[in-house]
C-alpha cells in the first residue's frame, strides 16, 4: 500500500457510497444515472489503485489495467447522459447521446484486447503503468471530448437558474471538477510524461464536496422542490377557496334569511291565514331545495378540480374548451372580481377535436388564468386608468388548435423572459414559481408546445399548440 | 336594495315588506341610482360588487340624491381590497355576508341610533 492507494480506494468507496445515498435519498432518473456514472468512477478507482500497488504482481496488474480502462470507457458517455438528465435536455441531445453510448460500447469491447492495453511498463515511481495500445488513443480522444461536452450542459442549465439552485450547481461543477482533474493526470503517465500524480490525493475532496452540497446546500434535494411545489399548491388553493367560499355564502345567505323571515313573520302573526303559511312554507321549502342544489353545484365542480390535480399520466381524450373554460371560470371568479379584471373568451364551437387530459388541461388554463391576473393585480396602482383584460382565443390550422391566453398586463422583461418556465423562478409575492415550470410540463405530457411572447407596459401572450387528431 | 344577487333582493324585500316598510329593489348600481331619482328613499342597502356599478361607484351619486338617506353597505368580500374601497366611502355602516335578516333589522337600527342619536331614521310602517 502507498498513499496513492490509499486516496484511491477511499476515494472510491465514498464515491459509490455517497451516489447510492444520493439515488436512495432521490428515487428518480438523475439519481439513478448518477448512481451508474458512479458505479464506473468506483471500478476505474479501485482497478486503477489495485495497479499502482508495488506489491501487485504484473498480471494482477494487467488485469486491473484493463479492468480500469473497460469502466474509464462508460465514464464519459455516462457523465454525459447525466449532465443531459440534470440539465433536461435528453430529448434535444438524444441523437448525440445513442452515438456516444455505440462508440463506448464498441471501445468496450476492445478494452481486454491487446488493442487497448497491449501491456504494462514502468513509469517514475509506479513499477507498472498502462501502455496504451492504437484503441486507447481513441479512448483518450473520446475521454477529453465528452467529459467537457457535459459540463457544457451543466453550465447552460446554471446560467437558467438562480439562488439557491445556482449556488447548487455551482457546487456539483466545481466538486466534478476536482474528481475529473485528478483523474485526467493519471493519462499523462500512460504516454510517459512523468507529471507528479499528486492529483490523485485531491480526488477525495470530491465524494466529500459532493456530500458537503448535498447535505448542507441541499443538492440533489427533492424534497425542497416537493415543499415548494406544496406551498404553491397551497396558494392555489387559497384563490379557490376564496372563490368557493363566496360562492356559497349567497345561496346559504338566502336559505338562511327565508327560513328565519318565515319563523319571525309566523311568530309575530303577520300571515292572514292557514293558507298564506301553507303558501309561505311550500316557496321557502322549494328556495331551500333550490338554493341547496346550488350550493351541491359549487362543490362538485370545486371537487373535480381538486381531483384534478392528484392525475398524474396524461389520460389524453376528447375535450370541449368551451365548456371546460366555463367550469374553470367559478374557481377564479373572485380573484377576477376583486382584482376588477374582465374576462374573455374567444372558442369556436366547431372546433375539431384534439386529444388532452381534461384534468390537465383544466390546471393548465387555471395556472395562465390566474398567473394573468397576479400579473394585472396592481396595474391601477400608477394612476392610469384602463381596462385589465385577460383573452382566451382558440384557433384551429390544418393540424394544429392553439390556444392563446392574453393579458394587457405590465409585460416580462426581455431579459427575464427566457427563464420563466424554469422551476423557482418567479417575479411575483404570491407562490413558488412553480406555477409556470408545472404548466409547462403538463403541456408536454400532452404532447403539446407552450411559448411566449410579451412586451412591456403592453401585455404577456402565452400560445399553446395541440396536435390534431388526424 | 340594491344588489345583482335576486335571491337576496327578494327576500329582503319579502321580509321587510310583511313589516310594513315600503321596499323598491335594484339590480345594480346604475338601476339603484334611478330608483333612488324616483323614490328618494330613507334607507339604502347597497351591495359592494355588482356587475354593472359597484356599490363604492355608486355611493357618490346616491349621497348627492338623497344627502339625509343612511346608507349601508353589505359586501359578501373581507379582503384588504375591499377594506380599502370602503375606508373612503361616506357610508353610514358596512355590514359582511352573511348577514341574518334579524341582524340586518338590529343593525339598522344600531347604526342609525349611533350616527344620528335618534332612531327615527328609518321609516314608521306604513
Amino acid at each position: 500500500m502507498n498513499p496513492y492507494n490509499l486516496s484511491l480506494l477511499f476515494f472510491a468507496f465514498c464515491t459509490f457510497f455517497i451516489s447510492l445515498l444520493i439515488w436512495l435519498k432521490r428515487q428518480d432518473k438523475v439519481g439513478q444515472i448518477y448512481f451508474i456514472f458512479s458505479i464506473f468512477v468506483t471500478i476505474w478507482g479501485v482497478g486503477f489503485s489495485i495497479l499502482i500497488n508495488q506489491n501487485t504482481s504484473y498480471l494482477l496488474a494487467l488485469f486491473s489495467a484493463r479492468v480500469a480502462n473497460a469502466a474509464a470507457v462508460m465514464i464519459p458517455v455516462t457523465w454525459f447522459h447525466f449532465s443531459l438528465i440534470f440539465s433536461d435536455r435528453v430529448k434535444k441531445h438524444f441523437k448525440l447521446l445513442r452515438g456516444l453510448y455505440l462508440l463506448a460500447f464498441a471501445l468496450l469491447i476492445f478494452s481486454f484486447s491487446p488493442l487497448f492495453v497491449p501491456d504494462l511498463h514502468s513509469v517514475s515511481s509506479f513499477a507498472y503503468f498502462t501502455h496504451p495500445g492504437p484503441m486507447y488513443h481513441v479512448f483518450t480522444a473520446f475521454f477529453f471530448l465528452v467529459i467537457p461536452l457535459g459540463f457544457i450542459q451543466l453550465f447552460e442549465k446554471m446560467k437558467t437558474l438562480f439562488g439557491v439552485e445556482k449556488y447548487q450547481s455551482k457546487g456539483l461543477m466545481v466538486s466534478t471538477a476536482i474528481g475529473f482533474m485528478g483523474g485526467s493526470l493519471t493519462f499523462l503517465p500512460a504516454y510517459d510524461i512523468a507529471f507528479p500524480q499528486y492529483g490523485l490525493f485531491f480526488m477525495p475532496i470530491y465524494p466529500f464536496a459532493m456530500a458537503y452540497f448535498m447535505i448542507k446546500q441541499k443538492l440533489f434535494d427533492i424534497e425542497e422542490i416537493a415543499q415548494a411545489a406544496h406551498r404553491d399548491k397551497l396558494a392555489a388553493i387559497g384563490i379557490l377557496t376564496a372563490s368557493m367560499t363566496h360562492e356559497i355564502k349567497n345561496p346559504l345567505y338566502i336559505i338562511h334569511g327565508i327560513a328565519e323571515s318565515y319563523l319571525a313573520n309566523l311568530e309575530d302573526g303577520l300571515y292572514q291565514n292557514t293558507d298564506e303559511i301553507i303558501a309561505k312554507s311550500k316557496m321557502v321549502i322549494q328556495k331551500t331545495i333550490d338554493q341547496a342544489s346550488r350550493v351541491i353545484e359549487i362543490m362538485k365542480r370545486f371537487s373535480n378540480f381538486t381531483k384534478s390535480r392528484i392525475s398524474e399520466n396524461a389520460l389524453r381524450g376528447a375535450v370541449d374548451l368551451n365548456e371546460l373554460l366555463e367550469g374553470i371560470l367559478p374557481l377564479i371568479q373572485h380573484d377576477l372580481d376583486i382584482n376588477k379584471i374582465t374576462f374573455e373568451k374567444k372558442v369556436p364551437k366547431e372546433i375539431q377535436s384534439f386529444l388532452v387530459d381534461r384534468y390537465h388541461m383544466e390546471e393548465i388554463l387555471f395556472n395562465l388564468i390566474v398567473n394573468a391576473s397576479h400579473a394585472l393585480k396592481d396595474q391601477d396602482k400608477d394612476g392610469r386608468d384602463f381596462k385589465k383584460k385577460i383573452e382566451v382565443f382558440v384557433t384551429e390550422q390544418k393540424n394544429t388548435v392553439s390556444l392563446i391566453i392574453q393579458d394587457n398586463g405590465p409585460g416580462i422583461a426581455p431579459q427575464k423572459l427566457p427563464y420563466i418556465f424554469e422551476p423557482f423562478y418567479t417575479t411575483k409575492k404570491e407562490g413558488m414559481g412553480l406555477g409556470l415550470y408545472v404548466t409547462k410540463k403538463l403541456i408536454e405530457k400532452n404532447q403539446g408546445e407552450i411559448s411566449v411572447n410579451s412586451k412591456l407596459k403592453q401585455g404577456t401572450s402565452f400560445f399553446i399548440k395541440f396536435k390534431k387528431q388526424l | 336594495m340594491i344588489d345583482d344577487e335576486a335571491g337576496v333582493v327578494e327576500m329582503i324585500q319579502d321580509h321587510f315588506s310583511l313589516r310594513g316598510y315600503e321596499v323598491f329593489t335594484a339590480l345594480d348600481g346604475q338601476e339603484g341610482i334611478e330608483v333612488c331619482c324616483e323614490v328618494k328613499p330613507d334607507v339604502i342597502l347597497l351591495d359592494l360588487k355588482m356587475k354593472v356599478m359597484d356599490g363604492d361607484k355608486a355611493v357618490p351619486f346616491l349621497r348627492e340624491i338623497v344627502p339625509t338617506a343612511k346608507i349601508f353597505v353589505i359586501s359578501a368580500y373581507q379582503d384588504e381590497i375591499t377594506q380599502k374601497r370602503i375606508a373612503g366611502l361616506a357610508i353610514d355602516a358596512y355590514f359582511e355576508k352573511p348577514l341574518t335578516m334579524l341582524s340586518i333589522e338590529n343593525k339598522m337600527y344600531c347604526s342609525a341610533s349611533h350616527f344620528k342619536g335618534s332612531r327615527s331614521v328609518i321609516n314608521e310602517p306604513v
